[in-house]
């Protein structure tokens, strides 16, 4: 049994931000609906049927909140039906702001270092790769995620062991990238592990970053030299070249 | 610079979009909608004509540029064609948009204020995407579909949005994620706000300020819009580039707007509404038998045909695909089919035979009883041996190797193996 709960929490806890919006919108639903049956049978102009939302969920949350404040105490003149109007639509503002999360703000976004929208110190990494990789078509390369997930945006020619990883879904991932995700987890990763791996992989090069990451080993005692240190990232490439 | 070609390129789409929404417009008999809502279908019709184009081109193999200049070519075409062959209904249109544009300068001004407010916030959200970087992963999804076919030119069928962002880099030359994060809120933004405010405009009439507070509520949804990651498309500010946000702000909000329209039309028709028409009937009944006013039947029909078409080409590039898949398998079997390693083992020596396509090696031998038997065993794969490789020092291998040949057994050549421990 308290395994079962434990299982439902797990369940909430995984989707109630996914349902905070459908709450939302089936409550507009029901206040479209409620709003319809209660006007004036003689005045159908502005009824809308609740169910032609679905295809824009958004669009039916705000025309009920607008609704709602239209129609309470529509034939009030006076400055207090104003103002409760006016609480009504703070209220429903609050619904709006208690369903999600504030998106313009530190918690989601920072403030963009140039027009390319990736920091200048990556921009710096990726073009040295790719002047050093000049010849070969493609440059498989082994980065932490943070790095990877801006590799094959910047040029076709990257082809990173992993980039954006599902953490609940490793399997998708090869078993080279597996291991060398795994490991870049750590503040310590095994680099003997991480250089196998990508040995294994075909990796030319490694990107680390030594602010994050304090091995006990360098990836250069296992057959890779670093060729470039820009800010905190260190890039390694396979001692002779190719794979 | 980025200002000025988001603006440059904002104005072109607006002016684009605004003469397909009002070919879309004259043909569906909707003569006195708001330059707005012109703009927003107009916007989706040619981004959906790009979409098509992609799939049809990607089909054909048709590199990146050939697809955009298709695109321009048709809208081009479509637009000037449809425009030229009903003139005489410019002017009732100019005359519809100045009477709209009229009204709205008679409004209150406390609605100005509510309008500018509203704008501003719309504003807000179109600099914030501009001057900042999500922190979540998943922005980069899809955007090396864009920075593919800006580099190599080759379309991809399943991101239709990404290589027009691709085709606009190349066109104006600047990087895909430049284009995509510093320029596109300029262009996508505006569009989705547009389509509200169209909207609106069907749920509320002329009631500005009403209308006014429904987009001042959107505008809440974006900014405190975050739910999860899996949802990430639903919101605005952090994903206006992609295609599925461009599905549910744009192509839904598109359906909806013509579903509200239905039922306005049948409200009208039921008499419940007292409204003006612009067009004279008869003469419109006249250039429909004529054929010069595309009635819902044929825009149904020619729907109906593209979706065909549509269907047709995903049908075709499925079985390329599979195809291919199928392809590469049969390549993958063959290769392993090509090499096949086998060992012989007497007990205390070890003989690896790799059996290639076209021939043998041999790696090492047998003990001196179990000689025989290690004879058999090769000839029976019937393949001659290419090269016996022997262990330097090791008279086991030597002997055998002997043996065999002394028996009849082919062998190209043999080679000596030095097995010696690197030390540095």
């Amino acid at each position: 049994m308290k395994e079962l709960l434990n299982d439902l929490i797990v369940i909430y806890d995984d989707c109630k931000s996914f349902f905070k919006p459908l709450v939302l919108f089936l409550v507009s639903v029901l206040a479209i609906s409620l709003m319809n049956d209660s006007e004036n049978k003689d005045d159908n102009g502005s009824r809308v049927s609740p169910a032609v939302f679905v295809l824009s969920f958004f669009t039916g949350i705000a025309y009920a909140f607008s609704l709602a404040i239209k129609n309470y105490k529509k034939d009030e003149k006076r400055l207090s039906g104003i103002l409760v109007r006016v609480v009504a639509c703070f209220l429903f503002i609050e619904a709006i702001i208690l369903s999600g999360e504030r998106v313009i703000g530190n918690d989601h976004f920072y403030r963009t270092e140039n027009a390319l929208h990736i920091s200048t110190e990556k921009i710096a990494l990726m073009d040295f790769i790719l002047k050093d990789s000049e010849g070969s078509s493609v440059v498989r390369i082994a980065a932490p995620e943070e790095i990877a997930v801006c590799l094959r945006p910047y040029s076709s020619r990257f082809d990173p062991v992993f980039e954006q990883v599902d953490i609940d879904h490793l399997d998708k991932l090869t078993k080279e990238g597996q291991i060398i995700y795994e490991e870049f987890m750590y503040n310590d990763p095994d680099m003997k592990t991480v250089a196998d791996a990508a040995m294994e992989a075909g990796c030319t090069y490694i990107v680390t970053d030594n602010e994050k990451y304090y091995p006990e080993f360098k990836l250069s005692e296992f057959g890779y030299e670093l060729v470039s240190c820009i800010g905190s990232l260190e890039v390694y490439k396979l001692k002779g070249g190719d794979v | 610079m980025i200002f000025l070609l988001a603006f440059i390129l904002f104005t072109v789409f607006s002016v684009l979009s605004l003469i397909a929404g009002y070919v879309i417009f004259i043909r569906t008999k909707h003569m006195d909608e708001s330059l707005v809502t012109l703009y927003a279908q107009g916007m989706s019709a040619i981004v959906l004509i790009f979409c098509v184009l992609n799939t049809v081109c990607s089909l054909l193999g048709a590199n990146i540029k050939f697809t955009g200049a298709l695109w321009l070519s048709v809208i081009f075409f479509l637009e000037l064609v449809f425009i030229f062959r009903d003139t005489r209904l410019f002017p009732v249109f100019v005359k519809e948009i100045k009477n709209e544009l009229k009204k709205s300068f008679e409004q209150p001004v406390i609605t100005y204020i509510f309008g500018a407010v509203i704008f501003l916030l719309m504003v807000l959200q179109i600099v914030f995407a501009t001057g900042h970087v999500s922190s979540s992963y998943s922005v980069f999804k899809g955007v090396s579909y864009a920075t593919m076919a800006y580099e190599n030119g080759n379309i991809e069928v399943s991101h239709p949005m990404m290589m027009l962002y691709a085709w606009l880099s190349v066109l104006l030359r600047v990087h895909p994620l430049t284009m995509i994060f510093s320029i596109l809120p300029f262009v996508m933004i505006p569009v989705y706000y547009a389509f509200e405010w169209s909207l609106s405009g069907k749920l509320f009439g002329n009631d500005k300020n009403i209308r006014l507070l429904m987009m001042l509520f959107f505008n809440i949804i974006q900014i405190w819009g975050f739910f999860d990651e899996k949802v990430m498309f639903l919101n605005v500010i952090m994903s206006y580039y992609r295609g599925s946000t461009f599905f549910v702000y744009a192509i839904l909000p598109m359906i909806l707007w013509f579903i509200l329209d239905h039922l306005e039309k049948k409200k009208e028709a039921d008499g419940d509404l007292d409204t003006e028409t612009t067009f004279d009937e008869d003469e419109e009944e006249l250039d429909m038998k004529n054929h010069r006013i595309v009635n819902a039947r044929t825009v149904g029909i020619v729907l109906i045909i593209s979706v065909i078409l549509f269907a047709a080409a995903v049908y075709i590039l499925n079985k390329k695909i599979n195809s291919l898949y199928d392809a590469t398998v049969a390549l993958e079997t063959r290769m392993g089919e090509g090499i096949d390693i086998k060992e012989f083992d007497d007990g205390s020596n070890t003989c690896y035979v790799i059996i290639k396509k076209d021939g043998m090696d041999v790696y090492g031998g047998s003990g001196e009883e179990k000689r025989e038997e290690l004879l058999d065993y090769l000839k029976g794969f019937d393949k001659k041996i290419d090269t016996w490789y022997l262990t330097k020092g090791s008279k086991e291998d030597k002997a055998s190797y002997e043996y065999c040949k002394d028996k009849g057994l082919k062998v190209d050549r043999a080679l000596y193996i030095d097995l010696e421990e690197y030390t540095e």
